[in-house]
């Protein structure tokens, strides 16, 4: 079973603009105020692991399972009977890239986890893009 | 003080004009200054890709019957509003369709958001209409914002997305930063909701075909040479102190004197006006506390209108912003397809900053989120920011905050000697609008008739008497 929700957000940010603020850990924070702090064991690729601390939950242990530079960075973290993919991507649009986010739960246990963790972090996603479109054009 | 004019009248919105234009059918000589290079203020018009478009003030509807007059006088036609189809909704991060002004949130949801709707309906009924002050519990309405009246009534979520929507359209603000009692008088003002939001039967049923800004620039072309643009009016002093004998009126260009003086800026542009002698403390502090709102627009021309194929009205509603309501606004023989988006309250205070192309890169993608990857080629793009607006300062209208109603919306109206007030949140009836603007300015015209009559002052014939530079 799959549970999924994306934003996106077309901007003039550059494509190493915008892949700066995703692969450079001390941006995390600033774009997601419920991230209080992340850390990769080595640098942004296919199987790196790191961990990430949200506010009022433990660090969790994650794996970037799709890195192609300037283009996608997937996470995953893995639940109880779940995994939950952090997406994120680019694409050449006419009026600028199309930088989306996204959340994916699968799993048997997703459309569980959709409603009590997936809804939460999906309507946090506008606020979290536009801040990484922002930072990015500040870069 | 000799009088040249019977009337000044600062500001060449529509409510200034309204008023000079009453005067002047009247035969009194009348003088209108206005601060910025052109009339309209808070209505401007454009053309976008051979789209005409309107920046600012657009739609009527129902029961607006002074602007509605006014238009038809003048030779400014109306069309309908564009509402065939599904309006679209992206909640969630998900994007559906729905008929009708209510967007499918569930039931309970629903039902919320219609008992809240008749809570406030029911509240707005007990506000006298022009006289919030005057409301049964005024300061404990007015103690309250309209945010935490929701939160007090256990609004879920959805209610309050939905009313944060209505917010920005309406006040160009966040629901926690509009007065409920200015909330509820404005309800009052509109008679209901349903005429304040709807778009059939209500508020946004038509449009001007030639522009909303062609009533300002048919009034001012009626009025010739008695309006003076780009000349901002800096001081005011009165002669005659409370009886009224008159006013000088000083520009940057001249020194003019007049019996009578109609002052139609928004409140918070009062108090860019040095009075002599001081206003009562009143009028300060009402410059000061009631301050413009901030929405924005965003209007994307296309050569034709793509989402009316896939059976879809244009409408639309987001949560993800930066646009979060959107219309169809094409020209009605739909040579062209035309996206307006409102950006409004805190997504406006975000978006407003932007560089234009990165404006431009984020309305568009509200406009693809709700109707697909075409909305992001468009022929043609513009957007209006009226917060930036130096002598206005934001829009749609004043949006006064907790605890500024009750003590200062009585000098809204209330003359000072010659010193008359009009503008479109002095109006009695759909303040806010074009509609209430027009009444204002007419009500404000009346007022100096009344007073001249009183005191016996010259009426009529002495324009050319005009400057004394
Ligand atoms: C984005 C937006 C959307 C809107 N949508 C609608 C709508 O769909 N329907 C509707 O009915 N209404 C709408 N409105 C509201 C409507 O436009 C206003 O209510 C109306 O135009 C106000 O007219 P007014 O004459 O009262 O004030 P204004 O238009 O603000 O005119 C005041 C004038 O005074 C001038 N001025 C200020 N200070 C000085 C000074 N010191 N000396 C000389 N001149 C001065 C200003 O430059 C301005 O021209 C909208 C407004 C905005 C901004």
């Amino acid at each position: 079973m799959t549970w999924s929700r994306h934003c996106t957000l077309v901007t003039t940010a550059t494509a190493e603009q915008l892949w700066a603020r995703w692969t450079t850990p001390e941006y995390w924070p600033a774009d997601d105020p419920a991230v209080q702090w992340v850390s990769f064991d080595a640098p942004v690729a296919t199987g790196t692991t790191g961990r990430v601390k949200n506010n009022g939950s433990p660090a969790q242990r994650f794996r970037f399972t799709d890195v192609r530079v300037h283009q996608r960075m997937d996470l995953e973290i893995r639940l109880p009977l779940a995994r939950l993919s952090i997406t994120h991507a680019l694409r050449e649009t006419p009026a600028g890239l199309a930088l989306t986010h996204g959340v994916e739960l699968n799993g048997p246990l997703a459309g569980c986890y959709g409603l009590l963790l997936g809804r939460g972090l999906a309507d946090e996603l506008p606020a979290v893009v536009r801040r990484v479109a922002d930072g990015a054009l500040s870069l | 003080m000799s009088s040249p004019y019977d009337a000044i009248v600062v500001g060449a919105g529509l409510s200034g004009l309204a008023a000079a234009r009453t005067l002047c059918q009247r035969g009194l000589s009348v003088l209108v200054l206005e601060a910025a290079p052109r009339v309209g203020g808070r209505v401007c018009s454009a053309s976008v890709a051979g789209a005409h478009v309107d920046l600012g003030g657009t739609f009527v509807g129902p029961g607006q019957d002074r602007i509605i007059a006014l238009a038809d006088e003048l030779g400014v036609d109306r069309y309908p509003t564009y509402g065939t189809g599904d309006n679209a909704i992206r909640r969630h991060g998900r994007t559906s369709r729905y008929r009708g002004t209510i967007p499918p949130v569930g039931v309970g949801n629903l039902l919320d958001v219609a008992r809240l709707q008749t809570a406030l309906e029911r509240l707005s009924r007990r506000i006298p209409a022009g006289r919030p002050w005057d409301a049964p519990q005024a300061a404990a309405l007015d103690a309250q914002t309209l945010g935490s009246w929701l939160r007090e009534r256990h609004a879920t979520a959805a209610a309050q997305a939905l009313m944060a929507i209505v917010s920005r359209t309406t006040w160009g603000c966040e629901p926690a930063e509009v007065s409920l009692l200015h909330v509820l008088h404005y309800i009052r003002m509109c008679g209901g909701m349903d005429p304040m939001l709807d778009t059939e039967g209500g508020a946004q049923e038509e449009h001007f075909v030639q522009g909303s800004q062609e009533i300002a620039l048919r009034m001012a072309a009626e009025l010739g040479d008695r309006v003076r643009t780009g000349e901002p009016v800096t001081a005011v002093e009165r002669s005659g102190g409370e009886s009224g004998r008159g006013v000088r009126v000083r520009t940057g260009q001249g020194t003019y004197q007049a019996a009578r003086l109609v002052v139609a800026v928004p409140p918070a542009l009062r108090d860019r006006i040095a009075f002599t002698p001081e206003l009562p403390h009143g009028y300060r502090m009402l410059a000061q506390r009631w301050t413009p709102g901030v929405l924005s627009k965003a209007y994307a021309v296309y050569a034709e209108p793509f989402w009316r194929s896939s059976g879809l009205s244009g409408q639309g509603l987001s949560d993800t912003g930066p646009a979060f309501i959107t219309f169809d606004a094409g020209p009605p023989d739909s040579s062209r397809g035309v996206l307006l988006g409102f950006v409004g309250g805190d997504y406006a205070r975000q978006w407003d900053d932007l560089p234009p192309a990165e404006r431009r890169a984020r309305a568009l993608s509200s406009f693809a989120d709700l109707f697909g990857p075409q909305a992001l080629e468009p022929i043609g793009y513009t957007d209006q920011r009226w917060a930036t607006e130096n002598w206005l300062g934001g829009g749609p209208t004043a949006a006064p905050g907790p605890g500024c109603v009750a003590p200062y919306a009585p000098f809204l109206t209330r003359s000072v000697g010659p010193v008359h007030w009009a503008g479109t949140e002095t109006a009695d009836r759909w303040s806010g609008f074009m509609d209430g603007a027009v009444r204002a300015g007419e009500r404000a015209a009346r007022e100096v008739l009344r007073g001249l009559a009183a005191t016996g002052a010259p009426a009529a014939g002495t324009a050319a008497l005009g400057a004394s530079a």
